[in-house]
Protein backbone atom coordinates (compact mmCIF):
# COMPACT_ATOMS: atom_id res chain seq x y z
CA UNK A 1 0.00 0.00 0.00
CA UNK A 2 2.67 2.58 0.88
CA UNK A 3 4.50 1.61 -2.23
CA UNK A 4 1.66 2.36 -4.15
CA UNK A 5 0.68 5.35 -2.54
CA UNK A 6 4.71 6.55 -3.15
CA UNK A 7 4.49 5.96 -6.64
CA UNK A 8 0.91 8.07 -6.58
CA UNK A 9 2.16 11.12 -5.37
CA UNK A 10 6.17 10.54 -7.20
CA UNK A 11 3.96 9.97 -10.53
CA UNK A 12 1.90 13.23 -10.13
CA UNK A 13 5.48 15.24 -9.50
CA UNK A 14 6.69 14.21 -12.94
CA UNK A 15 3.73 14.67 -14.86
CA UNK A 16 3.70 18.15 -13.12
CA UNK A 17 7.30 18.90 -13.67
CA UNK A 18 6.78 17.83 -17.60
CA UNK A 19 3.61 19.52 -18.16
CA UNK A 20 3.45 22.45 -16.08
CA UNK A 21 7.11 23.11 -15.94
CA UNK A 22 8.01 25.76 -18.02
CA UNK A 23 5.11 27.64 -16.29
CA UNK A 24 6.21 27.29 -13.01
CA UNK A 25 9.40 28.86 -14.27
CA UNK A 26 8.08 31.66 -15.50
CA UNK A 27 6.22 32.00 -12.31
CA UNK A 28 9.22 32.05 -10.36
CA UNK A 29 11.25 34.11 -12.57
CA UNK A 30 8.89 37.30 -12.71
CA UNK A 31 8.99 36.77 -8.93
CA UNK A 32 12.70 36.51 -8.20
CA UNK A 33 14.33 38.05 -11.54
CA UNK A 34 16.72 35.64 -12.00
CA UNK A 35 16.81 32.41 -14.02
CA UNK A 36 19.09 30.70 -11.25
CA UNK A 37 16.59 31.75 -8.25
CA UNK A 38 13.81 30.87 -10.47
CA UNK A 39 15.07 27.32 -10.18
CA UNK A 40 15.88 27.15 -6.87
CA UNK A 41 12.73 28.17 -5.88
CA UNK A 42 10.80 26.17 -8.02
CA UNK A 43 12.67 22.72 -6.50
CA UNK A 44 12.00 24.21 -2.84
CA UNK A 45 7.92 24.71 -4.03
CA UNK A 46 7.88 20.89 -5.46
CA UNK A 47 10.10 19.52 -2.18
CA UNK A 48 7.68 21.55 0.08
CA UNK A 49 4.50 20.52 -1.52
CA UNK A 50 5.28 16.97 -2.39
CA UNK A 51 6.58 16.37 1.24
CA UNK A 52 3.19 16.84 2.58
CA UNK A 53 1.19 16.40 -0.76
CA UNK A 54 -1.62 13.44 0.11
CA UNK A 55 -2.56 11.38 -2.84
CA UNK A 56 -6.13 11.82 -4.32
CA UNK A 57 -4.80 15.91 -5.68
CA UNK A 58 -5.98 16.67 -9.41
CA UNK A 59 -2.87 17.98 -10.89
CA UNK A 60 -4.08 21.48 -11.60
CA UNK A 61 -4.81 21.85 -7.41
CA UNK A 62 -0.93 20.34 -7.24
CA UNK A 63 0.30 23.09 -9.44
CA UNK A 64 -1.96 25.74 -7.59
CA UNK A 65 -0.19 24.87 -4.22
CA UNK A 66 3.21 24.73 -5.65
CA UNK A 67 2.83 28.37 -6.84
CA UNK A 68 1.68 29.06 -3.56
CA UNK A 69 4.76 27.58 -2.24
CA UNK A 70 7.22 29.28 -4.46
CA UNK A 71 5.45 32.80 -3.88
CA UNK A 72 5.70 31.87 -0.20
CA UNK A 73 9.32 30.71 -0.58
CA UNK A 74 10.18 33.84 -2.87
CA UNK A 75 8.40 36.10 -0.17
CA UNK A 76 10.65 34.30 2.50
CA UNK A 77 14.11 34.50 0.96
CA UNK A 78 13.47 38.15 0.21
CA UNK A 79 12.85 38.79 3.85
CA UNK A 80 16.44 37.44 4.16
CA UNK A 81 17.89 40.18 2.19
CA UNK A 82 16.41 43.04 3.03
CA UNK A 83 19.38 44.46 4.00
CA UNK A 84 20.96 44.06 0.84
CA UNK A 85 17.16 45.36 -0.98
CA UNK A 86 17.84 48.82 1.02
CA UNK A 87 20.76 49.50 -0.82
CA UNK A 88 19.93 47.49 -4.33
CA UNK A 89 19.13 50.67 -5.92
CA UNK A 90 22.85 52.20 -5.93
CA UNK A 91 24.20 49.05 -7.24
CA UNK A 92 21.90 48.95 -10.07
CA UNK A 93 21.63 52.04 -11.48
CA UNK A 94 21.82 52.27 -14.71
CA UNK A 95 24.57 53.98 -16.98
CA UNK A 96 23.25 57.23 -18.27
CA UNK A 97 23.74 56.63 -21.88
CA UNK A 98 22.44 56.84 -24.89
CA UNK A 99 21.31 53.24 -26.01
CA UNK A 100 19.67 52.42 -29.55
CA UNK A 101 17.39 49.79 -28.03
CA UNK A 102 14.90 51.43 -26.06
CA UNK A 103 12.70 48.18 -25.30
CA UNK A 104 16.23 46.68 -23.93
CA UNK A 105 16.34 49.28 -21.80
CA UNK A 106 12.78 49.42 -20.13
CA UNK A 107 13.09 46.02 -19.76
CA UNK A 108 15.92 46.36 -17.64
CA UNK A 109 14.38 49.57 -15.87
CA UNK A 110 11.52 47.58 -15.19
CA UNK A 111 14.01 44.46 -13.76
CA UNK A 112 15.76 47.10 -11.73
CA UNK A 113 12.20 48.91 -10.16
CA UNK A 114 10.91 45.71 -9.21
CA UNK A 115 13.72 44.60 -7.69
CA UNK A 116 13.20 47.29 -5.88
CA UNK A 117 9.86 46.35 -4.39
CA UNK A 118 9.38 44.53 -0.77
CA UNK A 119 9.05 40.89 -1.62
CA UNK A 120 5.26 41.16 -0.55
CA UNK A 121 5.07 44.38 -2.72
CA UNK A 122 6.15 42.75 -5.69
CA UNK A 123 4.70 39.11 -5.34
CA UNK A 124 0.90 41.40 -5.23
CA UNK A 125 2.53 42.90 -8.05
CA UNK A 126 3.06 39.93 -10.25
CA UNK A 127 0.44 37.78 -8.91
CA UNK A 128 -2.10 40.83 -10.11
CA UNK A 129 -0.83 41.52 -13.38
CA UNK A 130 1.38 38.44 -14.49
CA UNK A 131 -1.15 36.04 -12.94
CA UNK A 132 -4.36 37.72 -13.55
CA UNK A 133 -5.17 36.76 -10.10
CA UNK A 134 -8.01 39.06 -8.17
CA UNK A 135 -7.29 40.68 -4.69
CA UNK A 136 -9.09 38.24 -2.68
CA UNK A 137 -7.19 35.18 -4.41
CA UNK A 138 -3.54 36.85 -3.90
CA UNK A 139 -4.95 37.94 -0.30
CA UNK A 140 -5.77 34.14 -0.09
CA UNK A 141 -2.46 32.74 -1.09
CA UNK A 142 0.01 35.39 0.61
CA UNK A 143 -2.52 34.89 4.30
CA UNK A 144 -2.70 38.28 4.19
CA UNK A 145 -5.63 40.79 4.08
CA UNK A 146 -7.45 41.81 1.03
CA UNK A 147 -6.65 45.59 2.16
CA UNK A 148 -3.19 44.43 2.73
CA UNK A 149 -2.87 43.26 -0.60
CA UNK A 150 -4.44 46.43 -2.13
CA UNK A 151 -1.77 48.72 0.03
CA UNK A 152 0.91 46.35 -0.98
CA UNK A 153 0.13 47.30 -4.59
CA UNK A 154 -0.73 50.75 -4.03
CA UNK A 155 2.83 51.42 -2.72
CA UNK A 156 4.25 48.51 -5.18
CA UNK A 157 2.96 50.59 -8.36
CA UNK A 158 3.80 53.89 -7.01
CA UNK A 159 7.24 53.21 -6.66
CA UNK A 160 7.08 51.52 -10.78
CA UNK A 161 5.37 54.75 -11.79
CA UNK A 162 8.16 56.72 -9.93
CA UNK A 163 10.31 55.78 -12.92
CA UNK A 164 8.26 54.24 -15.54
CA UNK A 165 5.84 56.60 -16.55
CA UNK A 166 6.98 57.57 -20.01
CA UNK A 167 3.64 58.18 -20.67
CA UNK A 168 0.74 58.40 -18.90
CA UNK A 169 0.23 58.36 -15.42
CA UNK A 170 -0.01 54.87 -14.05
CA UNK A 171 -3.01 54.20 -11.68
CA UNK A 172 -4.49 50.99 -10.49
CA UNK A 173 -7.14 50.45 -13.24
CA UNK A 174 -11.33 49.50 -11.70
CA UNK A 175 -11.39 46.20 -12.78
CA UNK A 176 -14.57 45.69 -11.15
CA UNK A 177 -13.44 43.01 -8.82
CA UNK A 178 -12.16 43.17 -5.38
CA UNK B 1 5.30 52.06 -19.76
CA UNK B 2 2.13 53.34 -20.00
CA UNK B 3 -0.30 51.40 -18.40
CA UNK B 4 -1.02 48.16 -16.30
CA UNK B 5 -1.85 46.00 -18.94
CA UNK B 6 1.66 47.11 -20.76
CA UNK B 7 3.26 46.07 -17.09
CA UNK B 8 1.57 42.30 -17.48
CA UNK B 9 2.71 42.12 -20.88
CA UNK B 10 6.15 42.88 -20.12
CA UNK B 11 6.49 40.78 -17.51
CA UNK B 12 5.45 38.13 -19.78
CA UNK B 13 7.51 38.67 -22.46
CA UNK B 14 10.45 38.84 -20.26
CA UNK B 15 9.52 35.59 -18.54
CA UNK B 16 9.33 34.00 -21.95
CA UNK B 17 12.25 35.18 -23.19
CA UNK B 18 14.01 34.45 -20.08
CA UNK B 19 13.12 31.94 -17.89
CA UNK B 20 14.80 28.62 -18.11
CA UNK B 21 13.09 25.49 -19.63
CA UNK B 22 11.49 22.35 -16.91
CA UNK B 23 14.53 20.47 -18.11
CA UNK B 24 16.46 22.55 -15.61
CA UNK B 25 14.44 20.86 -12.76
CA UNK B 26 16.02 17.38 -11.37
CA UNK B 27 13.00 15.54 -10.80
CA UNK B 28 15.15 12.84 -9.17
CA UNK B 29 16.60 15.21 -6.50
CA UNK B 30 13.06 16.87 -5.77
CA UNK B 31 11.74 13.27 -5.02
CA UNK B 32 14.27 12.42 -2.92
CA UNK B 33 13.96 15.41 -0.86
CA UNK B 34 10.14 15.08 -1.19
CA UNK B 35 10.79 11.80 0.53
CA UNK B 36 13.12 12.40 3.13
CA UNK B 37 10.29 15.13 4.08
CA UNK B 38 7.38 12.24 4.35
CA UNK B 39 8.94 9.93 5.96
CA UNK B 40 9.16 11.42 9.60
CA UNK B 41 5.11 11.54 9.40
CA UNK B 42 5.51 7.85 8.57
CA UNK B 43 7.60 6.99 11.62
CA UNK B 44 5.55 9.15 13.70
CA UNK B 45 2.21 6.70 12.97
CA UNK B 46 4.35 3.36 12.42
CA UNK B 47 5.53 4.88 17.05
CA UNK B 48 2.32 5.67 18.05
CA UNK B 49 0.85 2.81 16.86
CA UNK B 50 3.73 0.45 18.53
CA UNK B 51 3.80 2.42 21.71
CA UNK B 52 -0.27 2.03 21.89
CA UNK B 53 0.27 -1.60 21.35
CA UNK B 54 2.97 -1.62 24.26
CA UNK B 55 1.44 -0.07 26.65
CA UNK B 56 2.80 1.80 29.78
CA UNK B 57 4.25 -1.69 30.39
CA UNK B 58 6.58 -1.35 27.40
CA UNK B 59 7.59 1.78 28.47
CA UNK B 60 8.26 0.72 31.69
CA UNK B 61 10.05 -2.04 30.35
CA UNK B 62 12.17 0.78 28.67
CA UNK B 63 12.72 2.61 31.81
CA UNK B 64 14.76 -0.40 33.60
CA UNK B 65 16.39 -1.76 30.38
CA UNK B 66 19.50 -0.26 28.94
CA UNK B 67 19.13 1.47 25.31
CA UNK B 68 19.18 -1.78 23.42
CA UNK B 69 21.16 0.14 20.31
CA UNK B 70 24.27 0.15 22.09
CA UNK B 71 26.66 -2.33 21.90
CA UNK B 72 27.82 -3.46 25.62
CA UNK B 73 31.62 -2.32 24.13
CA UNK B 74 30.45 1.29 23.61
CA UNK B 75 29.58 1.74 27.09
CA UNK B 76 33.47 2.80 27.79
CA UNK B 77 32.83 5.62 25.09
CA UNK B 78 30.17 6.67 26.49
CA UNK B 79 31.10 7.34 29.88
CA UNK B 80 34.37 9.19 27.99
CA UNK B 81 31.99 11.29 26.21
CA UNK B 82 30.54 12.35 28.64
CA UNK B 83 32.99 12.98 31.14
CA UNK B 84 34.43 15.36 27.93
CA UNK B 85 31.52 17.40 28.05
CA UNK B 86 31.14 16.69 24.48
CA UNK B 87 27.37 15.55 23.23
CA UNK B 88 25.07 13.66 25.65
CA UNK B 89 25.21 9.93 24.49
CA UNK B 90 21.94 8.05 24.42
CA UNK B 91 20.37 5.18 22.50
CA UNK B 92 21.05 5.84 18.82
CA UNK B 93 17.86 6.48 17.13
CA UNK B 94 18.85 4.17 14.01
CA UNK B 95 17.29 5.28 10.98
CA UNK B 96 15.56 2.17 9.58
CA UNK B 97 17.95 -0.62 7.08
CA UNK B 98 15.95 1.15 3.81
CA UNK B 99 17.47 4.44 4.25
CA UNK B 100 21.00 5.15 2.54
CA UNK B 101 23.99 6.82 3.86
CA UNK B 102 23.86 10.45 3.68
CA UNK B 103 19.94 10.68 3.92
CA UNK B 104 19.84 9.72 8.02
CA UNK B 105 20.59 13.21 9.00
CA UNK B 106 18.37 14.68 6.89
CA UNK B 107 15.55 12.96 7.69
CA UNK B 108 16.09 13.00 11.44
CA UNK B 109 16.26 16.69 11.10
CA UNK B 110 13.17 17.19 9.01
CA UNK B 111 9.91 19.43 9.80
CA UNK B 112 7.73 17.93 12.14
CA UNK B 113 9.91 14.62 13.15
CA UNK B 114 10.48 14.59 16.74
CA UNK B 115 13.79 15.91 17.49
CA UNK B 116 16.36 13.33 18.01
CA UNK B 117 18.41 12.93 21.16
CA UNK B 118 22.22 13.92 21.42
CA UNK B 119 24.54 10.72 20.39
CA UNK B 120 27.61 9.36 19.51
CA UNK B 121 28.94 6.95 17.17
CA UNK B 122 31.64 4.18 17.77
CA UNK B 123 33.78 6.70 19.25
CA UNK B 124 33.00 9.65 17.37
CA UNK B 125 31.40 12.33 18.70
CA UNK B 126 30.08 15.59 17.70
CA UNK B 127 29.30 18.78 19.90
CA UNK B 128 27.82 22.25 18.90
CA UNK B 129 28.52 25.44 19.86
CA UNK B 130 26.34 28.24 18.59
CA UNK B 131 26.84 31.82 20.37
CA UNK B 132 23.77 33.91 21.70
CA UNK B 133 24.57 36.71 20.21
CA UNK B 134 26.10 35.19 16.37
CA UNK B 135 23.24 36.02 13.62
CA UNK B 136 23.84 36.60 10.43
CA UNK B 137 22.01 39.72 8.88
CA UNK B 138 19.46 37.62 7.53
CA UNK B 139 18.88 36.48 10.94
CA UNK B 140 20.14 32.89 10.74
CA UNK B 141 21.90 31.37 13.99
CA UNK B 142 25.76 31.11 13.13
CA UNK B 143 28.17 28.58 15.25
CA UNK B 144 30.69 25.94 15.03
CA UNK B 145 30.24 22.23 14.84
CA UNK B 146 32.93 20.13 16.16
CA UNK B 147 33.50 16.62 15.45
CA UNK B 148 35.92 14.23 17.82
CA UNK B 149 37.14 11.23 15.75
CA UNK B 150 38.26 8.90 19.31
CA UNK B 151 38.29 6.04 18.01
CA UNK B 152 41.29 4.12 16.24
CA UNK B 153 39.60 4.43 12.32
CA UNK B 154 39.37 6.85 9.93
CA UNK B 155 35.35 8.04 9.68
CA UNK B 156 34.17 9.47 6.56
CA UNK B 157 31.48 12.71 7.41
CA UNK B 158 29.08 13.99 4.96
CA UNK B 159 28.40 17.53 5.19
CA UNK B 160 27.73 19.92 2.65
CA UNK B 161 30.29 22.77 2.73
CA UNK B 162 29.99 23.29 6.56
CA UNK B 163 26.83 21.68 8.58
CA UNK B 164 23.63 22.99 9.10
CA UNK B 165 21.39 22.28 11.95
CA UNK B 166 17.46 22.60 12.51
CA UNK B 167 15.72 23.73 15.22
CA UNK B 168 13.23 22.37 17.77
CA UNK B 169 10.46 23.80 20.13
CA UNK B 170 8.61 21.04 22.38
CA UNK B 171 10.56 18.46 21.14
CA UNK B 172 9.79 18.84 17.63
CA UNK B 173 11.64 20.31 14.51
CA UNK B 174 9.84 23.88 13.80
CA UNK B 175 12.90 24.80 11.28
CA UNK B 176 15.04 23.06 9.12
CA UNK B 177 17.97 23.84 7.08
CA UNK B 178 16.88 22.80 3.71
CA UNK B 179 19.83 21.85 1.35
CA UNK B 180 17.95 21.59 -1.82
CA UNK B 181 21.43 20.86 -3.67
CA UNK B 182 21.72 16.87 -2.36
CA UNK B 183 25.84 17.95 -3.08
CA UNK B 184 28.25 16.54 -0.41
CA UNK B 185 31.63 16.43 0.17
CA UNK B 186 32.65 13.91 2.21
CA UNK B 187 35.23 14.79 4.83
CA UNK B 188 37.83 12.07 6.10
CA UNK B 189 38.92 12.54 9.95
CA UNK B 190 41.32 10.16 11.13
CA UNK B 191 42.29 8.69 14.36
CA UNK B 192 42.48 10.91 17.24
CA UNK B 193 41.45 14.13 15.09
CA UNK B 194 39.28 17.01 15.33
CA UNK B 195 37.03 19.15 13.01
CA UNK B 196 35.70 22.26 13.44
CA UNK B 197 32.75 23.14 10.80
CA UNK B 198 30.93 26.39 10.51
CA UNK B 199 27.13 25.96 11.35
CA UNK B 200 24.82 27.43 10.03
CA UNK B 201 21.00 27.48 11.26
CA UNK B 202 17.81 29.07 9.59
CA UNK B 203 15.09 30.72 11.43
CA UNK B 204 12.42 30.69 8.83
CA UNK B 205 9.99 28.01 9.79
CA UNK B 206 8.53 25.04 8.37
CA UNK B 207 6.18 27.08 6.11
CA UNK B 208 8.30 29.62 5.51
CA UNK B 209 7.39 32.04 8.44
CA UNK B 210 9.28 33.76 10.37
CA UNK B 211 9.89 32.01 13.93
CA UNK B 212 7.74 33.64 17.08
CA UNK B 213 10.24 35.24 19.89
CA UNK B 214 10.74 32.33 22.34
CA UNK B 215 13.54 29.74 23.28
CA UNK B 216 14.40 27.02 20.19
CA UNK B 217 16.88 24.55 21.05
CA UNK B 218 19.43 23.89 17.93
CA UNK B 219 19.77 19.67 16.90
CA UNK B 220 22.35 19.32 14.57
CA UNK B 221 23.19 15.58 12.77
CA UNK B 222 25.92 14.54 10.51
CA UNK B 223 26.62 11.38 8.70
CA UNK B 224 29.66 9.38 9.27
CA UNK B 225 30.95 5.96 8.02
CA UNK B 226 33.69 3.94 9.80
CA UNK B 227 36.20 3.64 6.87
CA UNK B 228 37.79 0.11 7.81
CA UNK B 229 33.58 -1.40 8.22
CA UNK B 230 31.77 0.62 6.22
CA UNK B 231 29.56 0.94 8.87
CA UNK B 232 27.02 3.81 8.67
CA UNK B 233 26.23 5.89 11.93
CA UNK B 234 24.55 9.42 12.95
CA UNK B 235 26.05 11.86 14.85
CA UNK B 236 23.74 13.63 16.78
CA UNK B 237 24.18 17.19 19.27
CA UNK B 238 22.54 19.51 20.91
CA UNK B 239 23.07 22.72 21.92
CA UNK B 240 21.87 25.11 24.63
CA UNK B 241 18.60 26.57 24.03
CA UNK B 242 19.03 29.58 21.77
CA UNK B 243 16.78 32.55 21.96
CA UNK B 244 15.14 34.29 19.18
CA UNK B 245 13.82 37.44 19.67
Amino acid sequence: MAQKAREGWEAMLATLVAERGDALLRHAYVLCGNPDDAADLVQAGLVATFGRLRNGFAIEKAEAYVRRAITSAYIDRGRRATRWRATAHLHLTPELVDAPDTVTDRRLDLKAELDGLSPRERACVVLRYYGDQKVDDIAADLGISPGAVKRYLSDGLAKLAASLSDGPALTEPRRGHA
Amino acid sequence: MSSFDDLGRALRDDAAANAPRASVIDVDAVAHAARARRRPRQWTVGTLSVVAALGMGGLALQAVTPPTLIAASESADTATVESAGGADVLSQPQAPETLGDGERSVTLLACGATAPEPSSFRGVTLSVDVPQSARMADGDLMGVATIANSSSDTVSISAPAGASGSLAQGGVIVAESLDASGVEQPIELGAGDRLDLPLRVSTVGCEGEALAAGGYSVVVALDVVMASTGEAGVLIATAPAVRLD
